[in-house]
């Protein structure tokens, strides 16, 4: 926990299939062997049935250690704001229960029901004050334009829940596909703020869906950081 | 982590470390991190099972209903945390079943001066709660149960309790003064008055589906109109206040409140009878005739 005092993230949020270069449920894999939880969050139209695309949704999160909803446009922002956080308490937790089995041999199921209370006590205080990086991947696929206002709306949304924590946020945004010939597209490097200008300039509807380039792209994004953070400054011990 | 079917009717759930058993009576409701079942407890003490697929989710609900509980407190109880081999139910907690409607679904039969009352007690059970040092965070008329014969006001769902100065985890959109750029997401006394002043508000003015693909000053827009158009000319001063962050805590906002001057019930709003009025008019004119003619029987007039 010392050095690992960093939650590394990954938002997908799609209206649909990947159609374009390697699959994405094997770069969510990818990703979550660096220690990056992938978390989708799938678009239907209202009065749309079509649950069969979402299959995809549910394999890259499961792949990512991550969680999938399926929502409508409306309900975008706060199934992103409840998913970061309910994927940081896991994640959290896990590096909790390292601890416990290191330490007593136990791990939080082992606990009687009310002991684990005041464990996750403990994950609530680490998770308001954990440092978070994130990287938003927004599905800018032909099909999305009439949603793309609402998950602008979203992405500024959810940075306003992760910005009143005491620890400290980078968030970086890519749209996929992006222009011309590129897969992706950085909208926003790592930034403590959203930028909403870019966002407004530069999220427009085109083209296919490559979501397996994407979450690579978004896993090289967050580990590269993590490199030159670790090369910048000694790093600040945790609890 | 996908959802399975619920727990029908009828299942027993065996609590590994307490050694209860509760049946389940029926789904109350899905929440976005698990399911709440009725359930009865083998010595028949009425119970709400809330299911989480994580045993960490389960027993951070039960903390947090643990941190405001009290004899007074406006959240249910807490009775047991357990778990059990049975799959749909292997994490759970089981805490006091309130009964009533959603705010929602009462608010259109009311009357002016029973909505004033709820109102009063919705803030009533906000001051509460804060006197704790936390806040609700998740207003919504959903997550306030109202009586019918009491009018008592209760809140449900737990999962959003927040101290005060931590950054809120569970809230609407439409209740959430951050969603219009009125204040930040962090948990406090104005957060929760500001919510309870949006759910006030919704209940008049309904959510358009665009309002989400609006940026914030958009959004804003949108509220005031609200306000000014469709909220009772009765409240409008007061919510006002609160949007414009006058109103700061529940006491300020009760004390407001109380001073709100809500149309006195009609009595004339129902068809008058007139068979009573119509009785007595007839008596008054035969006492009245006969008095005459006695009156010029006896020659006094």
């Amino acid at each position: 926990m010392t050095r690992e005092a960093t939650i590394r993230q990954i938002l997908v949020i799609t209206d649909g299939c990947s159609n374009i270069g390697p699959d994405p449920v094997e770069a969510a894999r990818r990703a979550h062997r660096h220690g990056i939880v992938v978390n989708v969050i799938g678009i239907v139209a209202s009065g749309e049935a079509g649950a069969q695309g979402y299959q995809e949704a549910h394999s890259i999160a499961d792949a990512g250690g991550g969680m999938c909803r399926i929502v409508q446009p409306a309900d975008i922002s706060a199934t992103a704001q409840m998913m970061t956080h309910q994927t940081m308490q896991m994640t959290l937790q896990q590096v909790v229960n390292q601890e416990l089995l290191a330490v007593m041999g136990k791990s939080t199921e082992d606990l009687p029901p009310a002991d684990r209370a005041r464990v996750m006590q403990v994950v609530e205080k680490l998770e308001d004050e954990v440092a978070l990086h994130l990287v938003v991947c927004l599905d800018t696929s032909a099909s999305m334009r009439d949603k793309i206002p609402t998950v602008r709306e979203a992405v500024r949304d959810l940075a306003l829940s992760l910005k009143v924590r005491s620890g400290p946020l980078a968030v970086s945004v890519l749209a996929f596909p992006g222009k011309g010939e590129e897969a992706t597209r950085l909208v926003q490097p790592f930034s403590a703020e959203v930028n909403v200008a870019a966002l407004e300039a530069e999220l427009v509807a085109r083209g296919g869906t490559p979501t397996g380039p994407a979450i690579d792209h978004a896993a090289h994004l967050l580990l590269s950081y993590a490199r030159q953070a670790e090369d910048d400054a000694p790093r600040r011990e945790f609890g | 982590m996908t959802a399975s079917r619920p727990l029908p009717p009828g299942t027993w759930v065996v609590g590994k470390w307490t050694k209860r058993r509760w049946r389940v009576q029926g789904v109350l409701g899905t929440g976005a991190n698990g399911v709440v079942y009725a359930v009865e407890r083998d010595d028949g003490l009425k119970g709400a099972m809330k299911v989480c697929e994580t045993a960490g989710q389960v027993a951070f609900e039960w903390s947090l209903l643990n941190l405001v509980r009290g004899p007074r407190s406006p959240l249910p109880a807490p009775q047991q945390i357990d778990d059990s081999d049975r799959p749909g139910a292997r994490y759970f907690y089981v805490m006091e079943r309130i009964s009533g409607k959603p705010l929602d679904k009462v608010w259109p039969a009311l009357a002016p001066a029973v909505r004033k009352e709820i109102m009063l007690r919705v803030v009533d059970g906000i001051a509460r709660l804060h006197a704790t040092g936390h806040a609700f965070c998740d207003v919504k008329p959903q997550n306030v149960l109202v009586q019918a014969a009491s009018g008592e006001v209760r809140f449900v769902d737990p999962g959003g309790v927040t101290p005060f100065g931590k950054a809120v985890r569970q809230f609407t959109p439409t209740t959430d003064g951050a969603f219009f750029g009125l204040c930040d997401r962090r948990a406090s006394a104005a957060y929760d008055v500001m919510a309870v002043a949006l759910m006030a508000v919704s209940l008049d003015a309904p959510t358009p589906a665009n309002l989400y693909q609006l940026p914030p000053e958009k959004r804003r827009e949108w509220l005031w109109r609200a306000v000014a158009d469709q909220v009772d000319g009765a409240w409008r001063g007061v919510w006002s206040r609160v949007l414009r962050l006058e109103i700061r805590d529940a006491e300020a906002l009760r004390a407001a409140l109380s001073q709100v001057r809500v149309k006195p019930e009609k009595a004339d709003a129902r068809p008058r009878d007139w068979t009573a009025a119509f009785m007595w008019a007839s008596v008054a004119s035969a006492v009245l005739t006969t008095a005459c003619a006695w009156a010029l029987y006896l020659r006094l007039l």
